[in-house]
């Protein structure tokens, strides 16, 4: 509601309330894009809630720059740059990394079925793996492996050049090799430690149970 | 085990080196066929890089089958709701710009949804725009209806400019830490300057809601209840000495299970069928309205609104059964995902229903008018076609603004001056008209207004009249430059239509038997038509075509109530009980919620309003003003102090008969600029 006496917000439908103006077209934008944005951004800080907020920003700040992109025909690449770039200022302000639990639930709320389903294969050794591994190669990662942008884009997302984002992705596919390797190396541990624990709780198990037959046979 | 790239590098090193670089870099593209054949022969003899390589490939078809998380659901509702507050913040800067270029130009109106500080907006009464109730003091019509606005993330502090004054009784809104409390106290008031305090912590709470956004609130007939709404959600919540937190955010509209009358209602009183065109009245119909009919296939009865679906210009009230005033119970939720559009949400004098026009928060579609029954769950829109905004209650009809693209209307053979000065650019109109929600017949005023305001005898009325804009950079369509003009309401005539479901453009038109008018064609589509095909038989009145202007035949009364014509963008209208007085605030140039304040007074002899002696002048006032009984009460946005006005009697024959004003010009006596009477000189501001 306006604080003057009349909110005058008459638009009547998208296309004609913003018939000739920018808004169209950051709309259009929102439409075709704001899913794999929200999934890049969601990727990239693994909580709901901060997502939101950075998809949201992602578009507010494509909707005031948009006089920047010389060619709509790029504005994905576009797009994905500007959510890079708000993803990593963002994360660098708030810290958000260490504050951020990897569990990927949202702050105040309990997680809902559909969601701890979600976080069960996102969360998995590949998933923790990304989390370990740079900011900028978890990113050139995720835009190169699941967001499928080409070279040029990526460089200009990074805002690299194309050697140099060719040469990042490199090393990250190295470094998300390591950390996923040692991601299973340490699962196997566990998992190594649990049967060993649950082949004690089963060797301490039968050694008390003649013990108990015995006990058993004398209250008879 | 994984080969460890970070051993000592040697000879034998860097070719391992280049050929996980290489195996990397083959994901994404081809090699060269050089570093491919390279790569293809190291591989086989090294099963270390070969197995680096196969996790590279592993790795790729894992990254390519993560699961995608879905976005939230509101992702759009918020990200619009931020683009929205962009718009507005761009749209006051093109107005200030503009107006720092050019000066007369109204600026251009903000909607802003976040408020910083706690802003309160009146809006008109029931009671000013029930023409059936003539209620005197302490009767329950007396209740007067405002609209405040409260910051939900910002603590209110020091005195309020009052959400609604009844009685001596003040009631505003307090905001602090998500919450937003409704509270009511005496008004104390020093006898010397007229000032009166409220607020400032003390007053009795009788509603409080908690919400993360910005809380809104209309108050119902005695105080009993109370509309509020959010940037996406309208509530109604029982006021109760004894107030429950009532969680907005929380609330969520349930099935309406009783039937609520829309338009789709079926036609109950005033609906006598007859031979088309039998209803011509022995006074002036419209000729173009008179073609039409002939013309019509007229499948459905041609209707007759009986008296009570008018307000005659007769002086005695309609008689109503004794005032009960419906107070809910418990919160309800009436509509979620819509926003406000227009004016406030109204309470009817009963306090039975609640209307008021809202869009969806998407932006998906433009504004339709809702109305709330009591005891329903949740409110139901009465018109369809995106563009309504709601205007105000009369008795139980509604009055509905409606604001239309010029483009339909303008055809080839539409009024020349009109196509040419539209220029291919689009231009829209406002009409406005009276609607059953019982019956869904809808009764088209055959004059462009806007938000028209009616007084409580049902006589008179003040609207807006003016180019209606769209401006590009918000999206919003809005007064452009236009004033406010009083009439009579005898002298409108009137364009029936059938309820929404009978297919057929317009059933008849009726004219209120008064003095002959020459109405101004009625913006329909169908209208539209008949004027393309008959342009002779249909002069223009209005030749400028963008700017809409009443008919001078019809003498509407210009209010100069801007610095300078034209230049009416935001207003309030307030009428008292008897009908004899008109109180009028009017946006500052740069300014939604600061203003001047006019005070008219009405000879209901001669059926004119006295605009050369303004009775009070006061700049500097918010937008929240009423009348309380003999006193017109306002908020003075110097010092924030509540002044009481004591309203003078209008002796019957002392008031001077104005010479009626031709639209865009100035009323004889008044000037461009105004200055304040002398009642008003002590006045802070002033």
């Amino acid at each position: 509601m306006s604080i003057s006496a009349t909110n005058w917000q008459l638009g009547c439908g998208v296309s004609a309330a913003y018939e000739g103006s920018d808004r169209t077209f950051i709309e259009e934008l929102f439409a075709l894009h704001h899913a794999e944005i929200y999934a890049y951004i969601y990727r990239m800080v693994r909580d709901a809630d901060v997502a939101a907020d950075f998809a949201q920003d992602t578009f507010i700040k494509a909707y005031k720059a948009q006089n920047s992109l010389e060619d709509r025909a790029k504005a994905r690449a576009w797009l994905y740059q500007i959510a890079h770039r708000v993803v990593l200022d963002e994360m660098r302000r708030r810290r958000i990394v260490r504050f951020v639990p990897w569990t990927g639930e949202s702050h105040g709320a309990a997680p809902s079925a559909e969601h701890l389903a979600l976080e069960m294969r996102l969360s998995g050794p590949l998933s923790r793996a990304l989390a370990r591994i740079p900011e900028r190669q978890r990113a050139a990662l995720l835009l190169a492996e699941v967001h499928d942008l080409t070279g040029l884009e990526l460089a200009a997302t990074l805002g690299v050049s194309h050697v140099a984002a060719r040469a990042l992705l490199t090393r990250a596919r190295e470094s998300l090799r390591q950390a996923l390797a040692d991601e299973k190396r340490q699962e196997k541990d566990r998992e190594a430690s649990i049967d060993a624990a649950f082949a004690e709780q089963v060797r301490l198990a039968d050694s008390r149970r003649p013990a108990d037959d015995d006990k058993t046979r004398a209250q008879r | 085990m994984s080969p460890d790239l970070k051993r000592p590098v040697n000879a034998g090193d860097q070719d391992h080196e280049r050929a996980r670089t290489l195996a990397a870099a083959s994901i994404d593209g081809q090699l060269a066929s050089t570093d491919a054949e390279w790569l293809d022969g190291h591989l086989e003899a090294c099963p270390d890089c070969a197995t680096v390589a196969a996790e590279y490939r592993a790795i790729h078809l894992e990254l390519s089958g993560l699961a995608a998380p879905q976005p939230p659901r509101d992702l759009w509702a918020r990200t619009s709701a931020a683009l929205d507050g962009i718009d507005t913040s761009a749209a006051r800067r093109h107005g200030e710009r503009a107006r720092a270029s050019r000066p007369s130009q109204r600026p251009l109106i903000s909607t802003a949804v976040a408020v910083a500080v706690v802003v309160v907006v009146a809006v008109a009464s029931v009671v000013a725009q029930s023409p059936i109730v003539n209620s005197g003091p302490g009767s329950v019509h007396s209740s007067i209806i405002a609209a405040g606005i409260s910051s939900s993330g910002q603590p209110s502090n020091g005195a309020q400019p009052p959400l609604a004054v009844v009685e001596g009784k003040t009631y505003w809104l307090e905001s602090d830490a998500g919450i937003t409390q409704i509270k009511g106290g005496t008004t104390q008031c020093v006898a010397t300057d007229g000032s009166c305090t409220v607020g400032e912590g003390t007053g009795q709470t009788l509603g409080s809601i908690a919400s993360d956004s910005t809380v809104s609130a209309v108050i119902g007939p005695n105080a009993g209840q109370a509309a509020v709404w959010s940037a996406d959600k309208i509530a109604i919540v029982p006021l109760s000495t004894t107030p429950q937190t009532v969680s907005l955010d929380q609330l969520t509209p349930r099935p309406t299970v009783a039937t609520t009358p829309t338009a789709a209602a079926t036609p109950a009183t005033a609906a006598t069928p007859t031979a088309p065109g039998a209803t011509q009245s022995s006074t002036v119909a419209p000729v173009a309205s008179a073609t039409e009919m002939a013309s019509s296939p007229a499948p459905t009865a041609t209707l007759v609104p009986t008296a009570t679906l008018v307000p005659t210009p007769t002086a005695t009230p309609v008689p109503t059964p004794a005032p009960t005033v419906a107070s809910a119970t418990q919160p309800t939720a009436i509509l979620s995902g819509y926003q406000i559009v227009g004016r406030a949400p109204e309470f009817s004098a009963d306090g039975m229903l609640v209307a008021f026009s809202a869009r969806p928060v998407d932006g998906s579609a433009g504004p339709d008018v809702f109305v709330w029954r009591f005891g329903d769950e949740s409110a139901e829109p009465v018109t369809s076609v995106h563009a309504d905004l709601f205007a105000g209650w009369l008795g139980e009809q509604i009055l509905i603004s409606e604001i239309s693209d010029h483009r339909a209307l303008a055809g080839p053979s539409a009024s020349p001056s009109s196509s040419a000065d539209v220029g291919g650019s689009t231009e829209f109109v406002s009409s406005s008209y009276v609607f059953d929600p019982g019956t869904g017949i809808k009764r088209t005023i055959d004059r462009p207004m806007l938000l028209p305001s009616v007084d409580p005898t049902g006589q008179y009325l003040v609207y807006w009249s003016g180019a209606v804009e769209f401006d590009p950079i918000s999206g919003f369509r809005q007064p452009g430059e236009g004033d406010l003009y009083f009439d009579s309401w005898s002298n409108l005539t009137f364009t029936m239509e059938p309820p929404a479901p009978v297919a057929t453009p317009t059933a008849s038109t009726e004219v209120v038997p008064t003095p002959p008018v020459t109405p101004t064609p009625s913006h329909t589509a169908a209208q539209a038509a008949v004027q393309e095909s008959s342009p002779e038989t249909s002069p223009n009145p209005n030749p400028s075509g963008a700017v809409q202007t009443p008919g001078p035949s019809t003498e509407p009364i210009l209010l100069a109530v801007a610095d300078q014509p034209g230049t009416v963008h935001d207003w309030v209208v307030r009428w008292d009980t008897a009908g004899q007085h008109v109180a009028i605030w009017v946006a500052n140039p740069g300014s939604d919620k600061i203003g001047r304040l006019k005070l008219f007074s009405i000879d209901r002899a001669t059926g004119l309003v006295d605009t050369a002696e303004k009775l009070l002048a006061v700049d500097k006032v918010t937008s929240s003003i009423a009348f309380d009984n003999e006193y017109l009460v306002y908020t003075s946005a110097v010092d924030l102090k509540i002044y009481r006005q004591p309203v003078p009697a209008v002796p019957p024959s002392t008031v001077a008969t104005p010479t009626p004003t031709v639209p865009g010009q100035l009323p004889t006596g008044a000037t461009g600029s105004q200055s304040a009477t002398p009642q008003a000189s002590d006045r802070p501001g002033n």
